[in-house]
């Protein structure tokens, strides 16, 4: 009788008030906003240009000038945290857009169908989970580059990250989805003689959302990490500045043997908060969204 | 034996307290049969449960006494409670018949109260359950099916065996046949008759249903909004119903051997219980409500053994 | 038997239709399986309904009422028989119409749902529910004259003023409204056959009357027949025009309501009305309460299907199947022993 899925548009305001009960959401939000506070602020903020190099100024550790030292170039390494941040969250989002979308849209047709293409598109779904996504997206990227093609290595890598990250919002949407399509409502919507799209767009999409949502940030927390690891294995664009090229370019120039902490430790935090932060989010989301998970309600 | 007196129970929400409960009080002697009648969201679960003490973490009695056998459950201990608790007095709750383990045997499932109340070898407990099942009318050799193998009707049968597996003197019932056919709600009340009689057990049966407490049960409590807005022996209620509310829903029953016409409707809904009004509760949707009934709830009037809650009687 | 007495204002007719489910099972039972199990869930009914009368479909959980519901709408296929709609002098074949031909009969034959709760969609407003009939169906013209529709729907089921209700959510309705919007969604295509599948079942006691009220209000104005699913037979008492009981798939008693209430034939029928919950707790009546269940609808009993629980079951029971018999020009019964009394 009671409803599982608060409606969402509406209740932005109760929505709300629920969410900020829960002190990890509201933590999560802040460390999120944190971020992208300084990502939008970037340029302001920023002591130097992060590309700008200053040959006298290599393997200098946390001082005055440089608040988080150089690195063995005689970049400022403070302000190429600060432009890091934009490349992650970028990277981040745009990379779950692409699995959310593709995501949702194998895992409603796999649920609402059954028999052939149902079973066919679940097989898929198998078939991309059980993979292992980083061998995958090494290959996927190192063909893409092997392949010279115009395309700049930046979107191959979201769409990479974006490709092999989507059966884990399908499979939960698939679940989701054959659930809902056996509600009355459905059959009703049948009954007046509403066709599969209209039923899979109008009825069963908006009352799957909510899950989708909370997926979905989960997702980034995923597409950070997968970025970052990327970028640390060398595979990402080596021009661009992020955390994990800051972790890549400090490991493979010896770092650690001279003892540059300081070249390791903040993007490492770094990326510890910021995936943080946003899964901290996705499960308050899903705990609100699923009142099972919470404690009983009576 | 037991005496409910002006019992309070209410649920804490985050925009107040629902007086589910608000000022009950019903009475119960050895092997009577109480009916306690009442829509969706009149309190007849909520009071019931109240007994018991078996209410949910949002919900405290917030006045009056339960007394069993002269002892207040209210205000008991919990250990006190526990030797209370299915071996005097056990409770069928409603669509528990769905709530069965599936993995686990109904012989199992019917001594694990047993083990859990009492100091019994395994062996002894579950001979008692084999004894209960077909005490309840099951064959003794579908005791060690699984629940899913069992129909509706015979679900319910072990719920029941299970209330009983500690011998108790009071089984409270939580509409134990509303989601079953006419046949195996008849079977059922049937069963529960022929026990009441054989154990002389008292039960308190809750349910929105008149016709089956007509059939079963020797007084009837009504409750509307949280309220008791009637109470007396059965027949008395049925031949000459003395709350509006109560004709009302006697009048919503079809009856087959009566006139062939739509059934009587009340309009209106009942109370918020979040905010009752402040006077008669039913006052809303009452045709014969006027002014008087605007005032704090009516004086209780009790009439030979016929007691009603109203102004205008 | 009827046929020459056949009325012209049937909405709805059925015959012999059968409705059958095979059983799934795993591997292993399907290497050994010699033949296919079906469930014999609706195992040859016929019937028919007329303009404007509430026929009634009684029985007990499992007994097909449901499934036949679902597949005269052709929610379900049917696995053989003729489910014929008559609208005025046309008329289509149900069980064999093509996909585009369904779709243009969908607006004339509607559901009315037993959950008020879950029929309706949370995330849609009632104005959205009502519309969706409309444009799905391309019926009712402009914005305007689609807007004139679902208002007076709404008016016609009590939810007045409509335009006070019109961008409310169900969660923000009681029961019985949740209930009436769902019936005003039926109605908004102006169907010639509405089936109501238990429609007050999960509503309070007291507001039943009011839905019952506008269901046959509905009736009187509009003309539609109505197929009332329920296993309450009070309810079928009450509204009523005709009954058919059900059993294991078959019907096995059918007849106006007063005849079937008062004077039922059929064992079955016959210890149903007995053990009816009356709220009367001085009446006395033998109640003939049967033993055991419904039968499985896989295995189903040879000859009558009710023999394992009928009070005067004979050897011919066993093994004959009972053929419909007239108790009166409109009072048929399934059973050989009819005219028995009961010990």
């Amino acid at each position: 009788m009671s409803e599982t899925l608060i409606p969402f548009r509406r209740n932005l305001s109760q929505f709300w008030r629920v969410y900020s009960g829960s002190k990890k959401g509201v933590l999560g939000l802040i460390l999120v906003l944190f971020f992208f506070a300084i990502a939008a602020l970037a340029p302001y903020i920023s002591p130097f240009d992060p590309s700008k190099i200053d040959p006298s100024r290599t393997w200098l550790p946390p001082n005055s000038v440089n608040w988080l030292g150089t690195d063995w170039f005689g970049h400022d390494l403070f302000s190429q945290m600060i432009y890091g941040t934009q490349v992650s969250l970028v990277v981040g989002m745009f990379a779950t857009l692409i699995s959310i979308i593709v995501g949702t849209a194998i895992g409603l047709f796999s649920g609402y169908y059954g028999k052939m293409l149902g079973e066919f598109l679940e097989r898929v779904i198998d078939f991309f989970l059980v993979i292992p996504y980083l061998p995958l997206m090494i290959v996927l990227v190192a063909i893409f580059e092997a392949m010279e093609t115009p395309i700049p290595i930046l979107w191959v890598v979201i769409f990479v990250i974006g490709i092999t990250g989507w059966s884990g919002t399908a499979r939960i949407i698939r679940s989701q989805v054959l659930s809902v399509k056996e509600r009355q409502f459905v059959e009703r919507a049948r009954a007046v003689g509403a066709g599969d799209f209209r039923i899979m767009a109008k009825h069963i999409l908006p009352n799957v959302f909510p899950l989708v949502f909370a997926n979905a940030v989960l997702t980034v927390a995923g597409a950070v990490l997968a970025e970052v690891t990327l970028d640390f294995l060398g595979l990402g664009d080596v021009m661009t500045i992020s955390w994990g090229m800051l972790l890549h370019f400090a490991l493979s120039n010896s770092a650690v043997y001279r003892g540059a902490w300081w070249w390791i430790v903040p993007p490492g935090v770094a990326i510890i908060l910021l995936v943080m932060g946003f899964t901290m989010i996705g499960y308050s989301i899903e705990e609100i969204s699923n009142p099972r998970l919470r404690g009983r309600k009576a | 034996m037991l005496d409910v007196n002006n019992l309070r129970t209410f649920y804490r929400v985050d925009e107040g307290y629902v007086k589910a409960v608000d000022d009950v009080d019903f009475h119960l002697d050895e092997g009577e049969a109480l009916g306690l009648a009442g829509e969706s969201g009149c309190g007849k679960t909520t009071a019931a449960l109240s007994i018991v003490r078996l209410l949910p973490s949002n919900a405290s009695i917030m006045g009056g006494e339960v007394l069993y056998k002269g002892q207040d459950i209210v205000k008991m201990s919990d250990r006190k409670l526990r030797r209370i608790r299915w071996k005097e007095i056990s409770i069928v709750f409603q669509g528990a018949m769905n709530a069965l383990n599936p993995v686990k045997r109904i012989v199992d499932q019917i001594a694990e109260p047993i083990l859990l109340h009492e100091e019994v070898s395994k062996e002894d407990a579950l001979q008692r359950a084999r004894k209960l099942v077909e005490f309840v009318g099951i064959d003794k050799v579908r005791a060690k099916d699984y629940p899913h193998e069992f129909s509706g009707g015979m679900r319910q049968r072990v719920m029941i065996a299970m209330a009983l597996a500690c011998s108790p003197r009071l089984v409270i019932l939580d509409e134990p046949t509303t989601a079953l056919d006419v046949m195996t709600k008849t079977q059922i009340q049937e069963l529960v008759k022929d026990l009441q009689k054989r154990l002389t057990l008292s039960t308190i049966l809750i349910t929105h249903d008149l016709s089956v407490i007509a059939e079963t049960c020797d007084k009837v409590a009504i409750m509307y909004g949280g309220k008791l807005v009637e109470y007396a022996d059965v027949v008395s209620t049925f031949e000459n119903p003395l709350h509006p509310y109560t004709s009302g829903l006697i009048r919503a029953f079809p009856n087959i051997y009566g006139s062939r016409e739509l059934p009587l409707s009340i309009p209106g809904s009942p109370p918020d219980l979040l905010h009752p009004p402040d006077g008669c509760r039913f006052a809303p949707r009452c045709s014969m409500a006027d002014k008087e009934c605007s005032k704090p709830p009516p004086a209780k009037v009790v009439n030979g053994n016929h007691y009603v809650a109203c102004w205008k009687r | 038997m009827l046929e020459a007495v056949k009325l012209l204002d049937d909405v709805l007719e059925l015959k012999d239709l059968r409705v059958w489910f095979p059983v799934r099972s795993g591997i292993l039972a399907g290497l050994l399986r010699k033949e296919a199990k079906f469930v014999h869930a609706v195992d040859g009914i016929s019937f028919d309904v007329r303009r404007g009368e509430v026929f009634c479909l009684v029985g007990e959980s499992g007994c097909g009422k449901t499934t036949t519901a679902r597949c005269i709408l052709r929610l379900i296929d049917p696995t053989s028989g003729t489910i014929k709609l008559i609208e005025g002098d046309r008329t289509t074949e149900l069980s064999s119409a093509t996909k585009p031909e369904i779709k243009r009969l969908r607006p004339k034959m509607q559901l009315i749902f037993q959950d008020p709760y879950e029929s309706l969609d949370p995330k849609m407003h009632v104005l959205d529910q009502l519309s969706e009939p409309l444009r799905v169906n391309k019926i009712g013209g402009s914005r305007k004259e689609k807007m004139g529709r679902i208002l007076s729907a709404l008016s016609n089921v009590g939810l007045i003023p409509p335009e006070t209700f019109l961008y409310r959510y169900p969660h923000e309705l009681s029961g019985g409204q949740r209930q009436r919007v769902g019936i005003a969604s039926s109605m908004v295509l102006d169907p010639i056959l509405l089936i109501a599948d238990e429609p007050v079942s999960m509503i309070d006691v007291s507001m039943r009357s009011e839905i019952l009220g506008i269901m046959l209000d509905i009736k009187t104005k509009s003309q539609a027949a109505f197929v009332l699913i329920t296993h309450d037979f009070s309810l079928a008492w009450a509204v009523g025009d005709r009954i058919a009981v059900m059993y294991s798939g078959r019907i096995v008693e059918m007849g106006p309501a007063f005849d079937v209430i008062r004077e039922p034939r059929h064992p079955y029928t016959r210890a149903l009305v007995s053990v009816v919950p009356v709220p009367d707790p001085t009446l006395q009546r033998k109640r003939i309460v049967l033993r055991g269940e419904v039968p499985d609808p896989v295995d189903v009993p040879a000859g009558c299907r009710f023999h394992p629980r009928c009070p005067i079951a004979k050897e011919r029971c066993k093994t004959e199947d009972p053929e419909i018999q007239n108790v009166t020009a409109e009072h048929q019964v399934a059973c050989h022993f009819w005219q028995e009394a009961f010990p």
